[in-house]
């Protein structure tokens, strides 16, 4: 799966459970989701579970942070480097 | 960690000889650490108020105003922002350095008198748009253990894990009665718990013996934490509580966890615990769905008033509140109003039937409809607002809009998150030019929802 790819997934998934598919033209792959607290705690956990399931991938307890995972781009270029392993 | 909370609170008493029966902040991330500043506070013959570090700045700064809170423990990580919020709020304050993690603040705010011998004050929703304080004396938490101690006796010894945060009246229980029963306490960190895998995980390698979670989380646990990888033979009670059970989770949780009993327990934070029921699954009949919330905790106390809600009269019963007008002592023998439309089943038990009010609840919290309402009034353009919720199937939050202008909703739901803690904020926000008006001249809220849901 190439970075385009994950974007993709990821920001189907946030715009699903954010705005019900209807996604403001100011949200960008670079908006802040964890640090701003638009992701709340559950869907966080929601996000980590689906792109586990869907990438078939395994987040350690120390990745799970928002250095990781705060924008689109930044949770792609992780999984991205994650899956290159 | 008894020596060290005994050095603290002596520490914290040469600092503020005069402080008894005052509420301490706690601000920081759950932790080991953390936890023994409870015990001290508690020690010190204070009472703890909790400040979750993901609350809004603002939100903070109302509870340390209203609640005139004394001092405050706070993590290091947390300081400079914590300055902010205290430069505001307290006309001045000093500071001291406990270790290289947590610093103690003394806020020189005038002290109100406490009813009683104060344990701890927790904030939630509250109805007239602005949050609440519950205030816990020492008799009452008591009272909750000792009921505790009687209904699961055999439970002692055992290894705990607490997930709640300490801002959520299940950690409460986490946190004292794994103590007062002799047990031992599992403080995951919130990576872990925000992983649902690595806390099943966290489950099994750690023998967990004793859960008590909400009905959502639970959920999430059982449909993305892959429980089939691990063991769960430990797991020997499982006490659920928070938001409305069905039988259906338990008997999957069962399957999963086959050697543990299961509980629904039920309360609101101003009585924490007061209703129990051990579910029994043999004994479900096929039209069964919900588990009822049960008896009374102390076989008395709870009555019925003339519109099916729930009342609560006892010892369990927080002893005051704190509003925006500042802390409101309770009259003894005070008759609390749930507000939860409940009925009594032949058996003597209650079961959960929903509210007749504006409040709603969601992954265990309680929402006031009217404070997110208050919060979008404040945004710029925004003339008018109705905030619903709708339960088909799952609770959402829908918040319907007027303004003539545009607006962004990522800008608005920024701004909403400076103002409410997230998981108060609305699952869709509507934007509408113009609201329908009815013909007796209020917002057609009944037109908002047909249109637009």
């Amino acid at each position: 799966m190439n970075r385009n790819e994950i974007i993709k997934e990821v920001r189907e998934f946030v715009a699903e459970r954010l705005f019900r598919g209807n996604v403001p033209s100011d949200f960008t792959n670079d908006t802040a989701l964890i640090s701003s607290r638009l992701l709340d705690s559950i869907v966080v956990l929601g996000l980590i579970g689906h792109l586990e399931e869907t990438l078939n991938i395994e987040f350690e307890a120390h990745e799970v942070s928002v250095d990781n995972l705060d924008t689109i781009n930044k949770t792609a270029d992780f999984i991205s480097q994650k899956l290159a392993k | 960690m008894l020596t060290r909370c005994a050095g603290f609170s002596g520490w914290l008493k040469s600092i503020c000889p005069d402080l008894i029966d005052q509420p301490i902040g706690i601000w920081g991330d759950k932790n080991t650490a953390l936890i023994s500043f409870v015990f001290a506070v508690l020690h010190s013959e204070n009472g703890y108020l909790p400040i979750n570090p993901d609350w809004p700045l603002e939100r903070v700064e109302f509870i340390l105003k209203k609640s005139r809170l004394q001092g405050c423990i706070i993590e290091n990580k947390y300081l400079a922002i914590a300055n902010e919020v205290l430069n505001k709020a307290c006309p001045s304050y000093e500071e001291y350095s406990i270790n290289d993690n947590y610093t103690f603040i003394k806020t020189n705010l005038p002290k109100v008198v406490f009813p009683c011998e104060l344990a701890y004050i927790l904030f939630t929703s509250g109805s007239t748009g602005f949050p609440k304080g519950i205030v816990h004396c020492a008799d009452g938490m008591n009272a909750f253990l000792k009921w505790c101690e009687s209904e699961f006796k055999s439970y002692k010894s055992k290894r705990f894990v607490s997930v709640a945060p300490l801002n959520f009246d299940l950690s409460v229980f986490d946190l004292f009665f794994s103590m007062y029963s002799k047990g031992t306490l599992f403080l995951p960190l919130q990576s872990t718990v925000s992983n649902t895998r690595l806390f099943a995980q966290y489950l099994s390698v750690n023998k967990i013996e004793v859960l008590y979670s909400t009905p959502s989380y639970l959920k999430l646990l059982l449909h993305t934490g892959q429980l089939n990888k691990y063991e769960f033979k430990s797991m020997k009670l499982v006490l659920i509580a928070g938001e409305q059970l069905n039988y259906d989770l338990v008997k999957e949780l069962k399957e999963y966890f086959p050697k543990a009993t299961f509980y629904n327990l039920y309360g609101p934070t101003e009585t924490n615990v007061c209703t129990f029921h051990k579910v029994d699954l043999n004994k479900i009949k096929p039209n069964d769905f919900n588990v009822p919330i049960g008896k009374a905790c102390y076989s008395k106390g709870l009555k019925l008033n003339l519109y099916s809600e729930l009342t609560y009269k006892g010892k369990l019963l927080m002893k005051a509140v704190i509003t925006e007008t500042g802390v409101q002592t309770l009259k003894e023998g005070t008759v609390y109003n749930t507000g939860d439309k409940v009925k009594k089943l032949k058996d003597g038990t209650f079961e959960f039937i929903g509210r007749g009010d504006n409040m709603i609840k969601r992954n265990g919290f309680r929402i006031e409809l009217s404070e997110i309402k208050t919060a979008l009034l404040g945004f710029e353009g925004i003339s008018n607002c109705e905030v619903v919720n709708i339960d088909n199937p799952k609770i959402e939050i829908i918040a319907f809009v007027e303004s003539e202008k545009e607006i962004s909703e990522l800008q608005l739901r920024t701004y909403m998150l400076g103002k409410l803690p997230s998981y108060m904020l609305p699952d869709s926000i509507v934007v509408l030019n113009e609201f329908p008006i009815s013909l007796n001249h209020k917002v057609d809220v009944q037109k908002l929802k047909e249109k637009y849901i």
